[in-house]
C-alpha cells in the first residue's frame, strides 16, 4: 500500500510542477500591435529585431502617390527575386486611377491586394510577434504607412541539395531517390510515389523555440487509429526548446530508454516510408532532417532491405536467412570462442583444438582480456574511419585491420585466431543493413562476452535468455517487438525470416490491425 | 520493513540462483592443457599396473611459427600403481598443467596383463570418467602396450595415427573399430568378444590379428590369425571391403574378387531341444585383378561362374576355418550367433545363456555363401 502512496504523492509533485511550468509560460509576450505610422512601426521592429545584421529594411514610395513603404526581410533565407521582380515592382510602378487622394484606408488596402501585389500567398497580420516570428522564418513583410494591416509574403526559400541516392542505405537495384532536409520536398516525393488519395500528411509543431514542422503521414484507410491516436499523444506530449534532427523525435517517442534495441525505424528512402504506409504503419518527417521515422517498429524489420522485395522470393529469401545468420555470428562468436577455449576444450573437434592451442601457445593473456583488446580496438578504428573524411578513412581501415592486427599476432599479444574471430564478427555487423541495429548488438556482444568468461557456454546461454525476455516484454508503440514470433500469427510469418512470392502474401500484417487487410485479390 | 510485491521479490531471487547454478566455474585455458589421446596400460615387472598417457605437443602439429623442426608431436609420461587413478595423479607431478582426457582416443592394453585382469576392471575409470568419451576405441597389444606409443617420425602422434588407420574399416583382414561403449555391455551380460590386436612392426603399427575375450572370465583367452579375422567378417558381415582369392589350382595364376558388399544372415532353428544356425552369405564385387594365363574372355558367363565358384569355396573355407576355431580351440562364440538367438527365440536363449558358450560348440552350423561378379573392368579377352 506504501508503494502506492508514495506513487500519488511523486504523481501529485508532477502535476504541481507541471501547472507552474505552463504558468511561466516564459516566451510570451505582451502582444504589440501595429500602429499604422511607418516611422513607429519601423521603430518598434528595429528594437526588436534590428540588432540582427541579415535584417534588411528597404524604403521606398508607392509609384506616384508617394505614400511610403517598407519592406523587411532576412538577406539570404527570403527569396531575393519575389523582392526584385514582384514587390518593389509592383509597388513603384502602381498608379491608382482614384481621383481621391489620399486613398482612404480599406480601398488602398484592396488595391494592393487585389491590383499591386502579383504573389501567391498573402497573409495579412497586425501584432508584432507575429511579424518578426514571419521575417525570422524567411516571409517578407510589406508596411504600408496609413494600414494597421502588415502583408507576409512568401515562405522561406531553404537552399536545399539535390534529391540523391541515400548514402546509408544503398541498393543495388531499387529507386535512387532519398530524403533531403527540406519537407516540402520530402512530402512532394511520397505524393509523388503515392499517388492515393487516402495518402494524409498532416502536420505538427515541434520545438517552444525553434518550431520546426513535424508531419505524420499515414496511409488514411489502413491505419489503425488507436495507434495513430498514441503517436499523436507523444508529439504532443513533446516540450523541448528545438530538436535539430528527426533522432531528438525518436528518442523522446521511443517506449523504453533502457533498452538496447532501436524502437523507432529511421530511413532515408521515400520507398521504404511508402512500403511501411502501405503495411498500416506511420511516418514521421521533421523538417531539416533526411531521415523520416517509422513506426511501430517490429524487431524483423530492422534485419530486413527493401531490396529483400525487389530481388525475387528465392534470391530475397537467402539473403535474409543470410542476414540473421549473420547477426548471430556478430553478436555471440567472440563469446562462444571466450566459453569453447576457456570452459569447453571437449566441445572443441581434436584436430581444431590442436591448432588453436598451438596459436594460443605464448599468448599472455587469457581468452576475455584477448577478445576485449581486439573488439575494443576494431570499435576504436572503426570510430575513428567513421569520423575522419573518405579517402582518409580508407587508409585508416588498412592500417588498423592489416598491419596492427597481423603486428599484434607477430608481436605475440593475440593469436591469429582470436583476430579471425574479431574480423568475422565485424564483417558480419557490417551485413546488417540498419546502422542502430548494429550498435545494438555491439553492445550486447561485449556483455554475452563478460558473460561467457564467467560461466562458460552456461553463460552464453544465460545471456540468450536474458535477452529473450527482454525482447518479448518489449513494445513499440503497443505492438510487440518481436512479432509475429511473440506474440505468435503463422500468417505473418510469410514475411518474417523468409519471404513468400508476393503474389501469396494476400495480406497486410495482421499483428497492426489494419482497418483494410486486403493487399492483393 | 518496506514490504515489495512478492512477484519481485521471486523474480529477484530467481535471477540469483541462476548465477548460483553450478556453470563450470573453473575455467582453465586450453594452452595450458595437457590434452591426452592415448592411454597404454601394460603390466610392471613388479607385478604392478603400470600406465603411460600420451599427450599432445600442438606447437608442434600446428602451423604456428614456432615451430621447432625436429620437435617431436606428442610426450609420453607414465607411472606405477595398483589401479589406474593413482597412476593418473603421480602424472601429472612430471608435466605442468591439468589433464584433459575430452580428447582420448585409444585405450591399449598390454597383452600380458589383458590375460590375467578382467577388461571391464581395467576399462572401468574410462567409464566413469565424464571426460572421456565412449567412442574412445580399445585395442590389445601384442608386446608392450606402451611401445606402441612410441613413433620414429616427428609430426606423428601414434595414438591418433592408430585410430585414423583403425577407422578405415578398409579390409575384411581386420575388426570393425570397436568403441569402449560397445564393450561395455558385452562385458557385462558375460559375452566372449574380440578385440582388435596390434603389433609394431619396424616401428610401424600392424593390425595383427584379434585377441579372443572369453565371456565368462572377461579375460583374453588367445589370438585369432588374420585369416581367421576374414572368417568372422564374412559371417558378421560387418566390413565391407576388402579382397578374396578366386582362383584354386596354382595353374590358373592369381585372381582376386574385390568385395563391395556382404550381407550376412544368421538364422537359427530350433526343433525341440535342438539348436541349429543357417547362415546365408551374399556377397557382390567385381574382379580386380586377373592374371588369364588361358586368355578366357571375362565377360563369358562361363568365365565369370567359375571365378565366382572359386572365390565362394575360397569362402566357405575361411568361415569354416574360423567357426572350427571358435567352438573346437577357444569354445566361445564370437560371431554373434548368440545375439541372434535371442532375438529369435528368447525363450530358448533364457535356458542356454547361462552356459553358452559351451553349448554353442556343439551346435552344428551350415553355410551357404553366394558371391556375384557384377563387373570385371576394361579388359574383356586379349586379341589373338
Amino acid at each position: 500500500m506504501k508503494w502506492r502512496k508514495l506513487n500519488k504523492n511523486r504523481m501529485k509533485i508532477e502535476e504541481s510542477a507541471k501547472k507552474a511550468k505552463q504558468d511561466k509560460q516564459p516566451f510570451q509576450e505582451s502582444i504589440k500591435e501595429m500602429t499604422g505610422n511607418l516611422t513607429a512601426d519601423l521603430n518598434l521592429i528595429r528594437k526588436e529585431i534590428g540588432h540582427n545584421s541579415d535584417v534588411e529594411f528597404r524604403e521606398f514610395q508607392m509609384g506616384t502617390t508617394g505614400i511610403r513603404i517598407a519592406v523587411v526581410f532576412i538577406d539570404g533565407l527570403a527569396d531575393a527575386d519575389v523582392i526584385n521582380k514582384h514587390i518593389l515592382v509592383d509597388f513603384m510602378s502602381a498608379s491608382p486611377k482614384e481621383t481621391g487622394h489620399p486613398l482612404k484606408n480599406s480601398s488602398l488596402k484592396e488595391y494592393i491586394k487585389n491590383q499591386t501585389l502579383s504573389v501567391c500567398g498573402l497573409n495579412e497580420v497586425h501584432t508584432l510577434n507575429d511579424i518578426t516570428s514571419g521575417v525570422m522564418f524567411g516571409s517578407i513583410a510589406i508596411l504600408v504607412d496609413g494600414l494597421e494591416d502588415v502583408f507576409m509574403v512568401g515562405g522561406a526559400k531553404a537552399k536545399t541539395r539535390n534529391i540523391d541516392e541515400p548514402p546509408t542505405e544503398a541498393l543495388v537495384r531499387g529507386p535512387r531517390v532519398g530524403f533531403i532536409e527540406n519537407l516540402k520536398d520530402n512530402t512532394a516525393l511520397l505524393r509523388r510515389h503515392g499517388k492515393d488519395q487516402n495518402l494524409s500528411i498532416i502536420s505538427f509543431q515541434v520545438g517552444e523555440r525553434s518550431k520546426k514542422e513535424l508531419v505524420i503521414t499515414y496511409m488514411k484507410d489502413i491505419v489503425n487509429p488507436h495507434i495513430l491516436e498514441e503517436v499523436k499523444q507523444r508529439i504532443d506530449k513533446i516540450k523541448i526548446d528545438d530538436v535539430h534532427d528527426s533522432s531528438y523525435i525518436e528518442q523522446l517517442i521511443e517506449d523504453n530508454f533502457l533498452s538496447p534495441f532501436p524502437q523507432v525505424q529511421s530511413t532515408e528512402r521515400p520507398d521504404r516510408v511508402m512500403s511501411a504506409l502501405m503495411e498500416g504503419r506511420i511516418a514521421l518527417l521533421l523538417d531539416g532532417s533526411p531521415f523520416a521515422l517509422i513506426v511501430p517498429v517490429t524487431f524483423h524489420m530492422l534485419l530486413q532491405s527493401p531490396e529483400d522485395y525487389y530481388e525475387r522470393w528465392m534470391a530475397a529469401t537467402l539473403i535474409r536467412i543470410l542476414r540473421y545468420f549473420a547477426a548471430f555470428i556478430a553478436l555471440f562468436v567472440p563469446s562462444l570462442y571466450i566459453a569453447f577455449i576457456s570452459f569447453h576444450p571437449g566441445l572443441i573437434p581434436t584436430k581444431l583444438i590442436f591448432s588453436i592451442a598451438a596459436t594460443r601457445e605464448g599468448v599472455p593473456f587469457p581468452p576475455l582480456i584477448e577478445a576485449l583488446i581486439m573488439e575494443v580496438s576494431i570499435e576504436v578504428l572503426r570510430e575513428a574511419g567513421l569520423r575522419l573524411p573518405k579517402p582518409i578513412g580508407q587508409s585508416i581501415g588498412i592500417v588498423g585491420g592489416l598491419i596492427i592486427g597481423e603486428a599484434a599476432v607477430q608481436a605475440g599479444i593475440v593469436s591469429p585466431i582470436m583476430v579471425i574471430v574479431v574480423a568475422v564478427t565485424a564483417i558480419s555487423s557490417f551485413t546488417l543493413p540498419h546502422y542502430n541495429v548494429g550498435i545494438a548488438l555491439r553492445i550486447l556482444r561485449f556483455a554475452s562476452m563478460l558473460f561467457a568468461s564467467v560461466f562458460g557456454l552456461y553463460g552464453v546461454v544465460l545471456f540468450f535468455l536474458f535477452l529473450c525476455s527482454h525482447l518479448v516484454r518489449l513494445k513499440s508503440f503497443g505492438i510487440p517487438y518481436v512479432s509475429p514470433a511473440v506474440s505468435y500469427r503463422l500468417d505473418d510469418w510469410k514475411d518474417f525470416i523468409i519471404r513468400v512470392p508476393l503474389f501469396l502474401m494476400k495480406r497486410r500484417p495482421k499483428l497492426l490491425h489494419p482497418k483494410d487487410s486486403v493487399r492483393k485479390r | 520493513m518496506k514490504k515489495c510485491k512478492p512477484i519481485l521479490i521471486n523474480s529477484f531471487v530467481s535471477m540469483l540462483l541462476l548465477f548460483l547454478l553450478s556453470g563450470c566455474w573453473s575455467s582453465k585455458s586450453i594452452e595450458d592443457l595437457n590434452i591426452a589421446v592415448g592411454t597404454a596400460v601394460d603390466k610392471s615387472k613388479d607385478g604392478k599396473i603400470r600406465s603411460t598417457l600420451q599427450y599432445v605437443i600442438p606447437k608442434a602439429i600446428g602451423n604456428s611459427n614456432s615451430k621447432s623442426p625436429q620437435q617431436k608431436a606428442y610426450t609420453n609420461v607414465s607411472a606405477t600403481g595398483n589401479s589406474l587413478e593413482p597412476i593418473g595423479w603421480e602424472t601429472t607431478l612430471q608435466r605442468e598443467g591439468p589433464i584433459s582426457g575430452a580428447h582420448e582416443k585409444a585405450v591399449i592394453i598390454g597383452q600380458n596383463l589383458a590375460r590375467e585382469e578382467p577388461i571391464r576392471e581395467i576399462t572401468d575409470l574410462f567409464f566413469r570418467d565424464i571426460d572421456i568419451r565412449g567412442s574412445t576405441l580399445i585395442f590389445i597389444s601384442k608386446g608392450e602396450a606402451a611401445r606402441t606409443l612410441e613413433s620414429k617420425e616427428a609430426d606423428v602422434v601414434p595414438a591418433i595415427r592408430l585410430v585414423e588407420i583403425a577407422q578405415q574399416d578398409l579390409t575384411t583382414r581386420a575388426l570393425k573399430h570397436l568403441s569402449l561403449m560397445k564393450i561395455w555391455g558385452k562385458s557385462n551380460s558375460q559375452t566372449s568378444f574380440l578385440l582388435q590386436l596390434i603389433d609394431i612392426k619396424k616401428g610401424e603399427f600392424e593390425l595383427d590379428g584379434a585377441a579372443v575375450i572369453k565371456g565368462r572370465t572377461n579375460k583374453m583367452i588367445g589370438i585369432l590369425n588374420k585369416e581367421e579375422i576374414e572368417g568372422i567378417n564374412w559371417i558378421t558381415g560387418e566390413v565391407n571391403s576388402g579382397a578374396v582369392k578366386a582362383f584354386q589350382k596354382e595353374s590358373e595364376k592369381p585372381t582376386y574378387y574385390q568385395i563391395q558388399s556382404i550381407k550376412s544372415k544368421i538364422k537359427p532353428h530350433v526343433t525341440g531341444d535342438r539348436i541349429s544356425f543357417d547362415v546365408k552369405i551374399e556377397s557382390e564385387g567385381r574382379i580386380a585383378e586377373y592374371w588369364n594365363p588361358h586368355f578366357k574372355p571375362a565377360f563369358k558367363n562361363k568365365t565369370i561362374k567359375h571365378i565366382e565358384n572359386a572365390a565362394e569355396k575360397e569362402v566357405m573355407r575361411l568361415v569354416e576355418n574360423t567357426t572350427k576355431k571358435m567352438q573346437k580351440e577357444f569354445g566361445v562364440d564370437v560371431g554373434g550367433f548368440g545375439t541372434k538367438l535371442r532375438i529369435k527365440h528368447p525363450n530358448v536363449w533364457k535356458n542356454v545363456k547361462d552356459n553358452w558358450d559351451e553349448k554353442f560348440s556343439e551346435i552344428p552350423i551350415t553355410y551357404d555363401v553366394s558371391i556375384t561378379i557384377q563387373d570385371y573392368g576394361m579388359i574383356g579377352s586379349k586379341k589373338k
